[in-house]
Formats: C-alpha cells, sequence, structure tokens
C-alpha cells in the first residue's frame, strides 16, 4: 500500500496530466456533435470487430460439427438421384389388379443404389502392393464385403468393401494389385479393366482397350456395367498416356485416378440392393451351361 | 502592477484576441491563426507543474467557452502545459535563468533556446488540435501540411505580439509592469 502512495506521489505530475487530459476528452466527446458522433461510430466498428473475430473463433470449433452434416446430406442427396433407380419391368407379369403407378402418379421405381457415408479413420497409399482404408462404419451400419466405395467430394471410385466388422470396414484400394474394376471409355464405350501396377499412387492402369478405339489424351474413364458392385458411369479418372501392346494389339493405357488418395477424408460406400439377385442368377446360369457341355 | 492582476488582464485580453482572430475568416480556407495559447508559454518558472497544467486546463475551457468547442483546446493546453517543464529543463541547464528571470523569454533564456522553445510547444499545440479536430490523420501528407501552416502563422504573430508587448521583467525580485 505504501508502494502504490510512492509510486503515486513520484509521477503525480504525470498523473494530474493523464487526468485533466482525460476530463478534457470527455468533454469534447460529450458536447461536440461530430466528435460524439465520431466516437460512437468508434465505438461500434471496434465492437463489431471483436464480435466478427469471435464468431469466426466459434465457427472454428464447430467445423467438424458442419462437414459431418455436410456428408450426411450428400449421401441423402445421392440417394435420391434418379441414376439410383431402374424402372420396374413388369410388362410380362400377369397380375390383374397391378397398378404400374405410385401414388403421386409417376411410373413407379425400385431403389438399386444406396449411398452411405463414412468417415476414414486409416488408410494407406505408399506401400507397392497392398493398400487398404478402414472406414468407423461397419456391419451395425448396413456395410457390407462388395460394395462399391467413393470419394465424397468428387464421386470418383475409391475401391471397394472386403471385410466389414461390427464397428469398422476394410476397404481395398484402388491402389492394391488384386484390384480389378471393369471400366470403359465414356466416349466410345470400349470395355477394360483397371489394375494398379504397384509404381505410382494415383496413376493407374486400364488394360484390354481394343486397337480400334478412338481415344485422345484426357478422355474419362468410367466403371461399365459388366459389374455387381460398382454403379455403372462413376468416374474413375482421365487418360494420361497409352501405349500398344506388341502381342496382343491392344491399347494399355495409363491413367490419372480422380480420387485423391493422399486426401480422402470422407468416403461414401454404396450399397447394390439388386446385387444377391444378380449374383445367383449368373451362378445358376453358369451351373445350367455346365450341365449342358 | 501587482503579478496577478498582470497574468489575469493578459488571461482576458489573449482570449478576446483569439476570439476575434477566429471569427476571422480563416486564411487559404483552413489555416485559422492561433495565439492565445502564448498565455502558457509566458506562464512564470516559479508555478508548480500541478498548477500550470490546471491553469492551461481552466484557460482552455476559458478559449472553448468563446469558440464554442468544449474540450478541444482545454486538451490541447493541458498537453503543452505538460510539455513546457519538461522543454525548459532541457533548454535552460541549471537553474541560473530561473532563479534570475520570472518567465521565458528572448532575454532570459537566449534567442535560440526561446526559439525552439515557442517553435516545438507551437507544433504540438497545433497536430494534437489538428488531430482532435478531424479524430483522423487523414492522407498524412495534408495532414502535416495543415499543422505546418498553421504553425507557420502562428509564428508569425507571436513574433508580433513579442515586438509589440515589452515585457520588462529583470529579476524576481524588482518586477515590473508590461
Amino acid at each position: 500500500m505504501r508502494n502504490i502512495f510512492l509510486f503515486l506521489r513520484r509521477f503525480s505530475v504525470f498523473f494530474t496530466f493523464l487526468f485533466l487530459q482525460i476530463i478534457c476528452l470527455l468533454i469534447l466527446f460529450r458536447f461536440n456533435r461530430y466528435h460524439n458522433a465520431a466516437g460512437m461510430t468508434m465505438a461500434s466498428k471496434l465492437t463489431g470487430r471483436v464480435h466478427e473475430q469471435f464468431s469466426q473463433v466459434k465457427s472454428y470449433f464447430h467445423l467438424k460439427a458442419t462437414n459431418d452434416s455436410l456428408v450426411k446430406r450428400l449421401a441423402e442427396m445421392k440417394n435420391n438421384l434418379p441414376e439410383n433407380y431402374t424402372n420396374a419391368d413388369t410388362s410380362l407379369r400377369e397380375v390383374a389388379d397391378y397398378i404400374p403407378l405410385d401414388t403421386l402418379g409417376h411410373t413407379k421405381k425400385i431403389l438399386r443404389f444406396v449411398y452411405r457415408p463414412a468417415t476414414v479413420i486409416y488408410k494407406s497409399e505408399n506401400d507397392d502392393k497392398k493398400n487398404y482404408i478402414i472406414v468407423a462404419r461397419g456391419k451395425n451400419d448396413g456395410l457390407a464385403t462388395d460394395m462399391a466405395v467413393v470419394a465424397a467430394e468428387t464421386n470418383a471410385v475409391a475401391g471397394k468393401v472386403v471385410y466389414a466388422d461390427a464397428k469398422y470396414a476394410v476397404i481395398m484400394s484402388l491402389l492394391h494389385k488384386r484390384s480389378v474394376v471393369p471400366a470403359r471409355l465414356k466416349k466410345t464405350g470400349e470395355t477394360g479393366t483397371i489394375t494398379w501396377d504397384g509404381r505410382q499412387p494415383n496413376y493407374l492402369t486400364l488394360n484390354r482397350i481394343p486397337k480400334t478405339a478412338v481415344f485422345v489424351k484426357g478422355d474419362t474413364i468410367v466403371t461399365s456395367s459388366n459389374s455387381t458392385v460398382f454403379p455403372p458411369g462413376l468416374m474413375i479418372g482421365t487418360i494420361e498416356s497409352f501405349s500398344e501392346e506388341k502381342a496382343t494389339g491392344n491399347y494399355t493405357i495409363r491413367l490419372k485416378a480422380a480420387v485423391d488418395f493422399y486426401n480422402l477424408r470422407y468416403v461414401l460406400v454404396i450399397e447394390n440392393l439388386q446385387q444377391k439377385d444378380m449374383t445367383t442368377a449368373l451362378k445358376a446360369v453358369e451351373k445350367q451351361i455346365d450341365k449342358i457341355q | 502592477m501587482s503579478p496577478l492582476v498582470k497574468y489575469s488582464l493578459r488571461f482576458i485580453m489573449l482570449l478576446l484576441l483569439q476570439y476575434l482572430l477566429s471569427s476571422l475568416e480563416p486564411l487559404g480556407r483552413f489555416i485559422t491563426p492561433y495565439i492565445y495559447f502564448i498565455y502558457i508559454l509566458w506562464l512564470p518558472f516559479t508555478i508548480s507543474r500541478f498548477w500550470i497544467m490546471v491553469l492551461a486546463c481552466v484557460y482552455g475551457l476559458g478559449c472553448d467557452f468563446l469558440l464554442l468547442t468544449p474540450g478541444l483546446h482545454a486538451a490541447a493546453c493541458v498537453l503543452i502545459a505538460y510539455f513546457r517543464s519538461f522543454l525548459i529543463n532541457i533548454l535552460i541547464p541549471g537553474e541560473t535563468s530561473e532563479v534570475t528571470y520570472t518567465e521565458p523569454s528572448v532575454k532570459s533564456m537566449g534567442l535560440a533556446p526561446y526559439s525552439v522553445y515557442i517553435l516545438v510547444l507551437t507544433f504540438i499545440h497545433h497536430g494534437y488540435l489538428v488531430f482532435l479536430q478531424w479524430l483522423d490523420v487523414g492522407s498524412m501528407g495534408y495532414f502535416l501540411v495543415k499543422v505546418m501552416m498553421t504553425t507557420a502563422v502562428s509564428l508569425l504573430l507571436i513574433t508580433a505580439a513579442e515586438l509589440v508587448v515589452t515585457r520588462k521583467q529583470k529579476t524576481r525580485s524588482s518586477l515590473r509592469e508590461s
């Protein structure tokens, strides 16, 4: 306490100066119309800036929740896309009172593909043989093996589910020696298979494109329809370069994957609701053919 | 004439003179000549720093009362009253002049130190005054030009005042009328 008084006494002149200055400025800002207005403007600007900064910081804390809700909404939207539905092919069914229209008057549609969002919790892309992605969704959330996986942002193929636990699912990335994805050239429709040569992440190989195909660098490669896993027409990548195989006369195309495997954070897992029926049908056909031969 | 009467008369006369000057059309549209603050510069050495500041505040408020700008000139006056004693301490080492003479003048301080004393305080006064008037430095060039021009006009007026007003003061013991 004594020190405070000593301090005040030592700088008494300065404090008197400050005191008088403050009184003068108070009078100035209180009784002059211009200064009053200017002071109010300055104060409101200052508080406005503080509020702005504060809300920015606050929004930063909500980023994750916002992101999650956005991905969820994206999956919802994807589920409403027309290409997930097929027309009910009922023309040959002999049901007397069947109405091929739903209650709203539209042609009845059957849901084919269901999108489910998932967050990547583990991934590798640098291994030269096997790269896997693990997501924090599993059987409890409806995931199962043989479901297609696409990146949430670009809707481009990232891999397929090879194992599903109760809470986690393992995805075989496109960057895997045993990954095979049927693909076709978007423009002309020639089909081939996508594999990975293990040399460079983000670059894939498309084999067995016949020599008659016409394409240029930069053309788009999409999934073809001879798969029970991948919906047809999903983006895979763009042509980077190509070479001719001497032995077979086919083209081998090197393409850049549309998915950036280094920055994969959110994925959508696509379930084909008709997969089971399709595979059983195919198997039955195989059996029958075998019997005949 | 006793010092009290002398300083009181100076107080009133300078304020009235400033009132007159301010009511004139500003020179070159934006230069208002200022002379009133010379009162603070001419206050005697003997007054304590505390009382100089209080007096400057009252004087500035008086000026504001006439010019209808509450607090503006008072703030500038308090500022130069605060810097006044520092400048005097720097410009006159020792206490020789303060002992022999009553107030700052060419005679008591010498021409060069007195000129510096007037120049610096005038500049500070005008700078602070213009800043408070605008509450914004605006374009720095315009601000400086305004302050410097106002300072120059004020210095002219002060020189005239120095020539007109004969402040005959020899020593503290033998005060004479001005």
